[in-house]
């Protein structure tokens, strides 16, 4: 069984999302910055009137964005019932890849990306890292409750 | 039994619509026993519940609903009459009713439970004073049918429903009921979602038609102009219908009351009417379910604490019963709610004892405060002066959860009281909270929007004055605002946007603000406008951030930020830091002393002096000559999404001159908002706002336009008559809505 997968690069390094949750891809990356949200959330911007959440790829994924082009792509994926945005430098193809190349991350794998990374899938040359844009939602949720307890004044 | 989740979800919907009709319906009908049509209204709510449950087999439901159904016949026959007995069974049955409801909604099944006590109850009632045999064998026939097989059952049932039907004395208001009940059932029921995607599509296809219109307004093609114009005309009829569908009258609200009131009168000994006005006025619907608990609040003080108990009352030269009037109506586009009592009133000597008790004054202090102070004081967490805790209030959790549950959707609470006499509370409440006006101010190239309803004052500081504009209170930075401290942030401090200090060479723009009683700055870079913004939530993701209240989505398409200023006060901790100074009097009071008014000075041409009172100018505006445009014969002005009517006051206004203006530039205008239009009032200049006495002088001649005069600094100061204005502008020409088909019609002469 083959499913498809969309890939996106943020500098040099390629990954890919399940081609299923993405709603659409596009450009007007025009977002108005939220002081005091996590670092991951690069700020808010209107889609024909709703309000989506942005994430910052490159901050979330630990690399290094290509200064000309950094987050230049807003692919929207729909997570549960709402609707994210993951900002991104460029998308590329779209792959059609079965299970037999499919890996879950290797045990010693860091704790931190284990909520973002849903596993990888072998290609001839390297690995195709997969993020799962749901792991790393309920992990901001969870983050976030817990920044409650907190105090907020640093 | 497999029951169709969509068809169970309309049989829950259209339960609970029953018995909120049958709370209100009882409380009716105890009061006017002898009222065959609310008796028959009653009849056939439950015999309709009754037959549904039937439908999806919910035995317990069908049981009860019967016996109270029984009980009702032979009320509406003329058999037994209503006593408050059978009246507090029947609301039991409803009550338990409802609890069955709640049941199968959780679960899609009804719950488990004996309501063979309550039904016995029923049957008793029902038994006693029936001397007619025919009953006695309806009766029969019931506990025989409540053993027998559910089929049978059914079948039973619907004969003596039928047969009761038959008895009904007047058809005449049988049909009436019938109609009435047609005319209930005939609207949609549509999902609050559904709603709020309609309002989030209409409001972005208003932002589409802003884009559009520059591109007709370029255009030379008069087939293309003519179609942005429809689309721009149909785009805002859309807006204002979308706004209207998520008005719903006050009465959703109050038709629990009746019951409510009932019931704790019940608990308090207390014989009380709950009269209600108004209940078809207009809300919000998500302000309808933010003032329903305050409102509750305040109607369990009022019985609780003011209205006496009947011998009391009597004592008193009063009617036993108490009475409370809810009366909700419009007025200056906001909602206002009174809830009157004719009970004793505050107990003010109360409330200053138990404040000297509770340390919150000193006695010295107690005894110098007026009412409209000691009234301030019921506002106090854990303020009560009830001697003793009840079930129903003295808890002292109240009034101020009452006050903050107002304040926070932009609303007021203000009491008055009078010994003896009752005392009244009237709630303000803006019409809606998904638009709200709002003052969008710029930071760091950011733009942000703070709620107009928590701002005071603006004030801008000159930074080349010889004082430096903040003072150094030993490390916080805090401003003298006439006489008062105020500490001041900064916003772009607040926000962590970058570290800037105050010192910056440009002027300095400050938004006074209030949180719970405590006034602060805040500075901002620039201030650019008010204008109402539509509220977005900001999605679980960003849901901890209390600084914002929201987002909004600006005319160019862009997101901004809605600011919320509690949150950024105890962020900041001031309002941890700082207690409320409770002595202080309330802020408007330090201005305006009793028995004055504030009123806004101007200058016409030919009359230097003339006023109008400041609470009928909603804005001063700047209007250039290149903004007034025909409509008809009229001036208008459009001015942020607003048609004002233009009226020239010199041309109104005797002893004014009318002048040549067409070398000026630029005109002040106040605006005022009187029943749904705006207008735009041009003057010369525009100088103070002054306090002068409420008292006014009468002309000895009446003067055109001119109300009277009131005295200030020895001076007389003649004061507008903006109605008189008014109608003199209406009536030359009355219809100015659509002067185009007057026009037409004139060709036609």
């Amino acid at each position: 069984m083959e499913a498809n997968y969309l890939t996106f690069f943020i500098g040099k390094s390629q990954f890919c999302i399940p081609a299923e949750k993405v709603v659409e891809i596009n450009r007007n990356c025009d977002y108005t910055i939220v002081p005091g949200a996590p670092e991951a959330i690069k700020g808010i911007l209107n889609l024909r009137g709703q309000l989506i959440v942005a994430f910052d790829m490159s901050s979330l994924l630990g690399v290094a964005s290509e200064s000309s082009l950094s987050n230049a792509v807003s692919i929207l994926v729909k997570v549960d019932s709402s609707t994210i945005s993951l900002m991104v430098d460029r998308v590329g193809d779209i792959l059609a890849l079965g299970e037999s190349t499919f890996e879950l991350p290797p045990n010693n794998f860091s704790l931190h990306m284990r909520n973002a990374v849903l596993g990888a899938h072998k290609l001839a040359d390297s690995l195709l890292i997969i993020i799962d844009p749901s792991l790393f939602i309920n992990q901001l949720t969870t983050i976030t409750s817990a920044t409650e307890l907190l105090p907020t004044s640093l | 039994m497999e029951n169709n989740d969509e068809i169970l979800a309309e049989f829950i919907l259209e339960a609970r619509e029953i018995l909120d009709l049958l709370d209100g319906e009882f409380i009716r009908l105890e009061q006017s026993p002898d009222d065959k049509k609310l008796i028959g209204n009653i009849f056939r709510a439950l015999h309709t519940l009754k037959g549904s449950s039937g439908f999806f087999a919910f035995k317990r439901l069908e049981k009860i609903s019967h016996a109270g159904e029984s009980l009702l016949g032979k009320i509406r026959d003329g058999q037994i009459s209503l006593d408050p007995e059978k009246t507090d069974r029947l609301l039991d049955t409803v009550d338990v009713l409802r609890i069955i409801i709640e049941g199968i909604e959780k679960s899609n099944s009804e719950p488990a439970g004996d309501d063979q006590e309550l039904i016995e109850q029923l049957q008793a009632l029902a038994k006693v004073q029936s001397q007619s045999v025919q009953s006695q064998v309806v009766q029969q026939q019931e506990n025989a049918s409540q053993q027998a097989e559910p089929e049978t059952e059914i079948e039973v049932y619907s004969e003596t429903s039928a047969s009761s039907q038959v008895n009904v004395p007047a058809p005449a208001s049988d049909i009436a009921i019938a109609e009435k009940a047609h005319d209930v059932s005939a609207p949609v029921k549509v999902n609050l979602d559904t709603l709020d995607r309609l309002m989030n599509l209409t409001s972005e296809m208003v932002l589409a038609r802003n884009r559009l219109l520059p591109f007709a307004n370029n255009s030379k093609d008069l087939n293309f102009s003519q179609t942005v114009r429809s689309i721009d005309l149909l785009t805002l009829e859309l807006q204002e219908r979308m706004m209207k569908m998520r008005m719903q009258p006050i009465s959703y609200v109050w038709s629990k009351f009746s019951r409510l009131v009932r019931d704790i009168a019940q608990e308090c000994h207390k014989k009380v009417n709950l009269i209600q006005i108004g209940s078809e006025t207009e809300l919000d619907r998500a302000l309808l379910d933010a003032i329903r608990d305050p409102l509750i609040h305040i109607l369990r003080n009022s019985i609780d604490h003011s209205i006496e108990i009947p011998e009391v009352r009597k004592s008193k030269g009063k009617l036993e019963t108490g009475n409370i009037q809810l009366r909700a109506f419009h007025q200056n586009g906001m909602v206002l709610i009174e809830i009157a009592d004719d009970g004793a009133g505050i107990h003010y000597e109360g409330i200053r004892q138990r404040a000297i008790e509770r340390k919150l004054i000193s006695p010295q202090e107690a005894a110098g405060l007026t009412k409209e102070a000691l009234t301030d004081l019921i506002f106090l967490p854990g303020f009560s002066t009830k001697e003793k805790v009840s079930s129903l209030s003295g808890r002292g959790v109240g009034m101020d959860v009452v006050k903050n549950n107002i304040t926070n959707v932009g609303g007021s609470i203000e009491i008055s009281s009078e010994a003896n006499a009752g005392t009244t509370i009237k709630l303000k409440i803006p019409l809606t909270l998904a638009i709200m006006p709002a003052l969008l101010v710029g930071s760091e190239s950011q733009t942000y929007a703070i709620p107009q309803n928590r701002i005071i004052e603006l004030v801008r500081l000159d930074p080349n004055a010889a004082q430096a504009p903040f003072e150094d209170f030993y490390g916080t930075p805090v401003y003298r605002l006439r006489e008062n401290l105020i500490p001041v942030l900064n916003l772009s401090d607040e926000l962590r946007l970058n570290k800037a200090s105050f010192d910056k060479a440009n002027s300095i723009n400050l938004v006074v603000a209030q949180s719970e009683g405590v006034q602060f700055g805040i500075v901002v870079d620039a201030i650019f406008n008010i204008q109402d913004v539509v509220v977005k939530p900001l999605g679980p993701l960003l849901n901890n951030l209390p600084k914002y209240a929201g987002a909004t989505i600006l005319g160019s398409g862009r997101v901004s930020l809605i600011i919320d200023v509690d949150g950024i006060a105890s962020e900041s901790g001031l309002i941890g830091k700082v207690q409320p100074n409770i002595i202080a009097p309330v802020l408007e009071s330090t201005q305006i002393l009793e028995g004055e008014m504030a009123m806004l000075l101007f200058e016409l041409n030919g009359l230097s002096r003339i006023a109008a009172p400041l609470e009928s100018i909603e804005h001063i505006l700047m209007l250039s000559e290149d903004q007034f445009q025909e409509n008809g014969n009229k001036e208008v002005v459009y001015y942020q999404d607003q048609l004002m009517h233009v009226i020239r006051l010199e041309n109104y206004v005797s002893g004014c001159e009318v002048s040549d203006s067409s070398g000026q530039a630029v005109f002040p205008a106040l605006t005022c908002h009187i029943n749904h239009k705006t207008y735009a009032l041009i003057v010369k200049q525009v100088y103070d706002i002054i306090q002068v006495p409420t008292k006014m002088h009468e002309l000895s001649s009446p003067q055109r336009g001119i109300e009277g005069c009131v005295i200030y600094k020895d001076e007389v100061i003649n004061v507008l008559d903006l109605e008189e204005v008014l109608a003199m502008h209406n009536a030359h020409d009355s219809s100015t809505v659509y002067p185009r088909v007057i026009d037409i019609q004139g060709v036609l002469d």
